[in-house]
C-alpha cells in the first residue's frame, strides 16, 4: 500500500470492504477491477465499518476507504418538506451511495454519519425495480399525486453523495443515465461539485437527466469546500455539459454568510452569467446555509475551527442573504429562478 | 485535549515484552502489572489470554487522557493457518475475529506502509488444524479481540494497531524455540515501529489545535469565578476551543473577574464574554 505523494496517508480507497452477499455482483467486479491494487476484505454488513464509534472523520477524509454493500429496502424515499422539489409534484430520492469525496465544512453529512468512508450500494437494479413499480402503480400510491401519471417522477440521486465525483470509480451515474433513456417519465437530478463529466456516457444525452452544479465564489470554495474543484473547473464542466446537450441546473446553495460576502457573490454571478447565459440553463436555484439543529450541534463540536458554526453578531446573515438574492434576480429571469425561502 | 504523543504497547508473553523493552529502552515501573516506560513509549505485559489482555490494556490506557494517546499497539506471536505463511514473517492485522462470538473488528488502515496485511482469529485456548472453527486463512492468537475491544473504550480505530509475528503453523512443529522467536520479534520491531510512527504522523494532520494547560486554567478560573452552570461550562469550552482554532497564537480575551451576585448578573456577564470570544 503506497502513500500519496506528499503524505504519510495511504492512497484513497487503498482498502475495499465488500459485503459477502454482493461479492460477485457485476458492479462489485467492475469497481474492484478499476482498483486492482486495493486490499479487499469481506464483511458481513457495511454497518460494521461505517457505524463504528469514535471514528476520526477528519483523518479518514485523508485516506477514505470504499465499502461495497447491498442496499436493503426501502430503496426509494419520499422527499422531506425541507427539500426543494423544483416544481415537480412527485419527488423522491434514492441513496446509491453514502458519503462524499469532498470535505465541505457546511455539509450535513458530517453531522449525519460517523464515518468519512464511502458506502456504495451496488444493487442498483433493486432501486430501478422499485421505481418501476412506483411508475406503474395506481395513483393511490403514497408517492404519487392523484394526477401522478401526467407529471414525471422527480428522482434525486445525489442527495447523500456526489455521484459524478465518484463516477470514475463506481460508474453508477452511467446506470442512471441508461435508466433515464428507457424511462422518459422520470426526471433525475444529480447534484455535483465535480469538474469532470468526461466519464459520463456519450451523446445523445437524455433530456431527463439533470446535471446540477453547486457553485460558490472561489474564496468560499478554498475556505470551506476542501478537496472540491475550483470555480473555473466547474464552469468548464458546465460549459461542456451544455454543449453536449445535458440539461443543467446551477445551484447557489448554500449561500454562506460572511463579512464582504455580498460583494463576492455579486462578482460570482457576474462571472457565471457572463459566460453562461441563464436562458441556456434548466433553472437556477438559491438557498441559504441551513441545517437541522442536531446536525448543527454535532458538527459544531467536531469542527471548532469552522466559523459557520460559531456565528458572530457582526455578520447579519439574513440581510446579507436577501441582498445577494436581490442581486441574483438581476441576472436570472423570474421563471428560471427557484429560491429557497 | 493535550499533546498526543504517548504510544502504548501490550504484549502477552514476557519474552515479547523483553524485546519491546530492549528496542525502545524502557525502564521498569512499580505496580501490580509488569509495566515499563520512557517519556513516549509505555509497555504492559499482560499474560496469556483474553481476560488478562483486556484488563492490562484497560489499566495502561486509563493512565492517560485519551487525547494524549497516539497509538495502542498489540504486538506478539501468532500461529499461521496456511503452510505457505513463512515462520518469522511480520503481519499487520486489518481484521480481528473472535472465534467464540464470531464478531469482527476492523482497525482503520489510514497510514501508508509496506507490511503485509492479514486477519487474525482469537481463540480462548491453543488450537491445532483439527480444532473446530479454525479459519482457512490468516493467523490465530489468544488476545487480539480482547485487546481491540478494550482499547476501543479509550481511542478510535485509527489508533489501534495489531501486529503479529508468525511463530508456527498451528503448533507444527510443537515446542517453540524462544531464542528463535526473540530473533524474529527483534527483526520485526523496527518495521512495526516505523508503521506506528506513520500512524503518529497521520494523527498530526487533524486540523484541531490542542488546548494547552493555560487554556484549561483560564476556563477553570472563569467557571469558578462566575459559578457557571454545566451548560454554560460546555458553551465556554466550545467557544474557547473555537477561539483557539481561529487564532492559534493569540492569547484569550482578558478576563476581569466581575462581582456577580445573582444568576441574572452571571448570565449577562457570561453572554458578554461569549460575544467577545466569538467576535
Amino acid at each position: 500500500m503506497l502513500s500519496s505523494k506528499k503524505s504519510c496517508f495511504a492512497n484513497p480507497f487503498s482498502h475495499i470492504y465488500i459485503e459477502h452477499a454482493i461479492r460477485h455482483h457485476p458492479t462489485t467486479l467492475r469497481i474492484i477491477n478499476g482498483l486492482p491494487r486495493a486490499t479487499i476484505l469481506e464483511i458481513a454488513s457495511y454497518k460494521h465499518i461505517f457505524n463504528r464509534g469514535k471514528q476520526n472523520f477528519e483523518l479518514q477524509k485523508k485516506s477514505p476507504k470504499l465499502i461495497l454493500a447491498q442496499k436493503q429496502p426501502p430503496f426509494v424515499y419520499p422527499f422531506s418538506q425541507n427539500c426543494q422539489q423544483a416544481g415537480f409534484k412527485q419527488a423522491v430520492y434514492v441513496t446509491p451511495a453514502l458519503g462524499c469525496r469532498f470535505n465541505c465544512d457546511f455539509c450535513f453529512l458530517h453531522g449525519m454519519y460517523n464515518s468519512a468512508n464511502l458506502v456504495v450500494f451496488v444493487n442498483t437494479e433493486d432501486v430501478f425495480a422499485e421505481l418501476n413499480a412506483i411508475l406503474n402503480s395506481s395513483p393511490s400510491s403514497p408517492l404519487l399525486s392523484p394526477t401522478g401519471d401526467h407529471c414525471p417522477l422527480f428522482v434525486s440521486i445525489s442527495y447523500e453523495t456526489d455521484l459524478i465525483a465518484l463516477e470514475s470509480i463506481c460508474g453508477l451515474a452511467g446506470d442512471w443515465i441508461e435508466f433515464c433513456r428507457q424511462h422518459p417519465n422520470v426526471f433525475v437530478e444529480c447534484r455535483t461539485r465535480s469538474g469532470q463529466i468526461k466519464q459520463l456516457s456519450s451523446p445523445p444525452s437524455p433530456g431527463n437527466f439533470l446535471l446540477a452544479w453547486s457553485l460558490n465564489p472561489d474564496e468560499v470554495i478554498r475556505r470551506y469546500e476542501h478537496g472540491a474543484p475550483g470555480l473555473e473547473k466547474r464552469l468548464t464542466a458546465v460549459d461542456a455539459a451544455l454543449s453536449e446537450g445535458w440539461p443543467v441546473r446551477i445551484c447557489f446553495d448554500p449561500i454562506l454568510p460572511g463579512p464582504g460576502f455580498e460583494k463576492r457573490y455579486s462578482q460570482l454571478f457576474e462571472t457565471v452569467f457572463s459566460r453562461i447565459p441563464a436562458d441556456s440553463l434548466f433553472d437556477v436555484t438559491a438557498g441559504p446555509f441551513r441545517m437541522g439543529k442536531d446536525f448543527f450541534k454535532r458538527i459544531r463540536r467536531q469542527r471548532p475551527w469552522c466559523d459557520l458554526f460559531y456565528p458572530s453578531e457582526n455578520v447579519d446573515s439574513t440581510t446579507t442573504y436577501s441582498a445577494i438574492l436581490q442581486r441574483l434576480c438581476d441576472f436570472v429571469p423570474e421563471g428560471k429562478l427557484v429560491v429557497w425561502e | 485535549m493535550t499533546d498526543s504523543r504517548n504510544i502504548l504497547f501490550v504484549t502477552a508473553l514476557p519474552f515479547e515484552g523483553a524485546c519491546v523493552r530492549r528496542y525502545l529502552a524502557l525502564e521498569a515501573e512499580q505496580g501490580v502489572l509488569p509495566t515499563f516506560s520512557n517519556s513516549k513509549y509505555h509497555l504492559v505485559v499482560s499474560g496469556t489470554g483474553k481476560a488478562r489482555c483486556a484488563a492490562a490494556t484497560g489499566a495502561l490506557c486509563s493512565r492517560f487522557e485519551p487525547d494524549a494517546i497516539d497509538a495502542v499497539v498489540n504486538i506478539g506471536i501468532a500461529g499461521a493457518v496456511s503452510d505457505t505463511t513463512p515462520v518469522g514473517s511480520a503481519w499487520l492485522i486489518n481484521q480481528i475475529c473472535d472465534a467464540a462470538t464470531n464478531r469482527n473488528w476492523y482497525p482503520d488502515m489510514l497510514a501508508a506502509h509496506e507490511m503485509s496485511e492479514t486477519r487474525v482469529t482469537t481463540f480462548d485456548r491453543p488450537v491445532t488444524k483439527e480444532t473446530r472453527g479454525v479459519p482457512e486463512t490468516g493467523l490465530v492468537d489468544m488476545e487480539a479481540s480482547a485487546f481491540f475491544q478494550a482499547a476501543s473504550l479509550f481511542v478510535g480505530p485509527e489508533k489501534i494497531i495489531t501486529a503479529k509475528v508468525v511463530s508456527d503453523i498451528l503448533l507444527n512443529p510443537p515446542g517453540i524455540d524462544t531464542n528463535v522467536l526473540t530473533q524474529t520479534m527483534e527483526d520485526a520491531l523496527p518495521i512495526v515501529v516505523n508503521y506506528i510512527n506513520k500512524v503518529s504522523e497521520c494523527n498530526t494532520y487533524t486540523r484541531l489545535v490542542a488546548l494547552s494547560e493555560t487554556h484549561m486554567n483560564y476556563m477553570q478560573t472563569l467557571c469558578n469565578a462566575l459559578q457557571l452552570t454545566r451548560t454554560q461550562q460546555e458553551q465556554l469550552r466550545q467557544s474557547v476551543t473555537h477561539y483557539v482554532q481561529k487564532y492559534p497564537n493569540a492569547t484569550l480575551p482578558e478576563f476581569i473577574p466581575a462581582r456577580v451576585m445573582t444568576a441574572r448578573e452571571r448570565n449577562t456577564y457570561f453572554a458578554q464574554f461569549q460575544k467577545e470570544l466569538l467576535r
